[in-house]
């Protein structure tokens, strides 16, 4: 059953697999005040900073041979932090990789909108109305899932050499759509799926199935074990 | 992103699922379905790891392959949780290679060159029928109605259920739980004693929310193969 070791196929589409390594930002003022943080600019908190630092640790083994990140402040330090163990990879942002644009809701907490948009909350709270939800001022679920999956492809076009590692530094939500993209999957799988902050994901090229990807650990905060209380979300 | 307040669940389920320690049979690169191999030293090692790993939290029940492997494992961690009993299903089993059984994979290649291709290929692979055994669609069959079972065993708030099994069981079994489709399931990979855990989650699509997939640094520091 382990397909890592069937060596002896006589099919493999693919003898350079490449990794792609997905980290989450670490945390912000906004998730511990359970706020709806989109492009709302948010710095890291302290503790965030520790957590970009143990992150950074962690993957300082690791020949990166690309860095990307979101635009956005909390997503980019955190990058930082894993790219100064390094003297030759440059970031890359992006600003497809942003979390949605919440637009009006920006920075309010949660359940202020559930107030102020009883409507909005009965659309989230449906799987089928909130593939179509699209947020007042800001962007639809469905414009966000268009967006992150072009920049998904971007990457993979890239870095076609084989044997690449590849890291994608972004949020909760832009996360879920790269990984979604990466494994085939439904707009509406995504939300299986919760990436803690600075958690690590790593996917793996199929040796015999052409562009096809494999989730080898998911969402592990293992790094974090020791630091202390930290939330998700 | 975050979520809506008041729509998380305040006391959910978890499932944890643990793949068997290291066999011969998983370094030999064989077929190995419901050929009854024991664990290695390592394999052994391994299941002490994820025991002590998880002697910590409250489980409600322990559910296991009637496999030795499986059930090796299972009871090694169910020796440091008091009172609790392994229960085994047989319906938790590996896909069950027919007249391929601890034959190499290799050796299966020679035998059956087409069927050989049409297994490693992710998008064929769903209906490849042993001889003699089943598919990958007929275990997916079984696993989804034993997961069925269990979690309608356990309607309570909280509690937390652990499932021993195989990758050949354990994969329909996660995308069983998060309703992916049967050609999908292949995308998650389970090394020895994994631990991968499922939340409920009003939010979640299909109800349960993966958590952690894969996670195995209870092994760090013990010599890993290959």
């Amino acid at each position: 059953m382990d397909d890592t070791h069937l060596s002896t196929s006589p099919r493999i589409f693919n003898p350079s697999p490449r990794t792609i390594y997905l980290v989450r930002h670490g945390e912000t003022e906004g998730n511990l005040d359970d706020k709806a943080q989109g492009h709302f600019d948010a710095s890291l908190t302290e503790r965030g900073l520790i957590q970009a630092e143990a992150v950074a640790k962690r993957l300082s083994d690791i020949e990166f041979d690309a860095i990307y990140s979101s635009d956005l402040t909390r997503a980019f330090e955190t990058a930082k932090a894993i790219a100064a163990h390094r003297t030759k990879t440059q970031i890359q942002t992006r600003s497809q990789l942003r979390e949605y644009d919440f637009g009006d809701f920006e920075d309010v907490p949660w359940a202020s909108i559930m107030d102020a948009d009883p409507e909005l909350y009965q659309r989230w709270k449906n799987l089928d109305t909130r593939e179509r939800i699209e947020f007042p001022g800001g962007e639809s679920l469905a414009g966000a899932w268009k967006r992150i999956g072009e920049v998904t492809n971007e990457i993979l076009a890239n870095h076609q050499q084989g044997n690449e590692k590849i890291l994608i530094v972004g949020h909760g939500g832009s996360l879920q759509g790269v990984l979604s993209h990466l494994l085939d999957l439904r707009i509406r799988d995504q939300w299986s799926f919760l990436f803690n902050n600075t958690s690590v994901t790593v996917l793996i090229e199929h040796l015999y199935t052409p562009n096809t990807w494999r989730t080898t650990q998911f969402n592990d905060t293992s790094h974090l074990n020791g630091i202390g209380f930290f939330r998700g979300g | 992103m975050s979520t809506f307040p008041g729509f998380s669940n305040p006391s959910p389920r978890t499932i944890f699922l643990v793949r068997h320690g290291e066999t011969e049979g998983n370094l030999d690169d064989k077929a190995q379905g419901h050929f009854d191999a024991p664990l290695t030293e390592r394999g052994r090692i391994q299941a002490e790891a994820v025991a002590k790993r998880l002697s910590k939290t409250k489980f409600d029940a322990v559910y296991s392959s009637d496999l030795q492997r499986v059930v090796d494992t299972a009871e090694t961690i169910a020796e440091l949780l008091t009172g609790l009993e392994v229960q085994t299903r047989a319906g938790l089993r590996e896909v069950h290679f027919g007249s391929y059984e601890d034959l190499r994979w290799s050796e299966v290649r020679e035998a059956d060159p087409e069927l050989h291709q049409r297994w490693t290929d992710w998008k064929s692979r769903i209906n490849v029928k042993f001889p003699n055994g089943e598919s990958p669609f007929e275990t997916r069959q079984r696993v989804s109605a034993t997961a069925n079972e269990i979690v309608q065993n356990h309607t309570e708030e909280n509690s937390t259920i652990l499932i021993v099994g195989h990758t050949g069981s354990l994969q329909p079994l996660f995308a069983h739980l998060l309703n992916l489709s049967s050609t999908e399931q292949w995308r998650f990979h389970f090394d020895n004693t994994s631990v991968t855990t499922l939340t409920e989650h009003p939010f979640a699509p299909n109800g349960w929310r993966a958590d952690l997939v894969n996670d195995t640094h209870h092994l760090n520091g013990l010599n890993s193969h290959g």
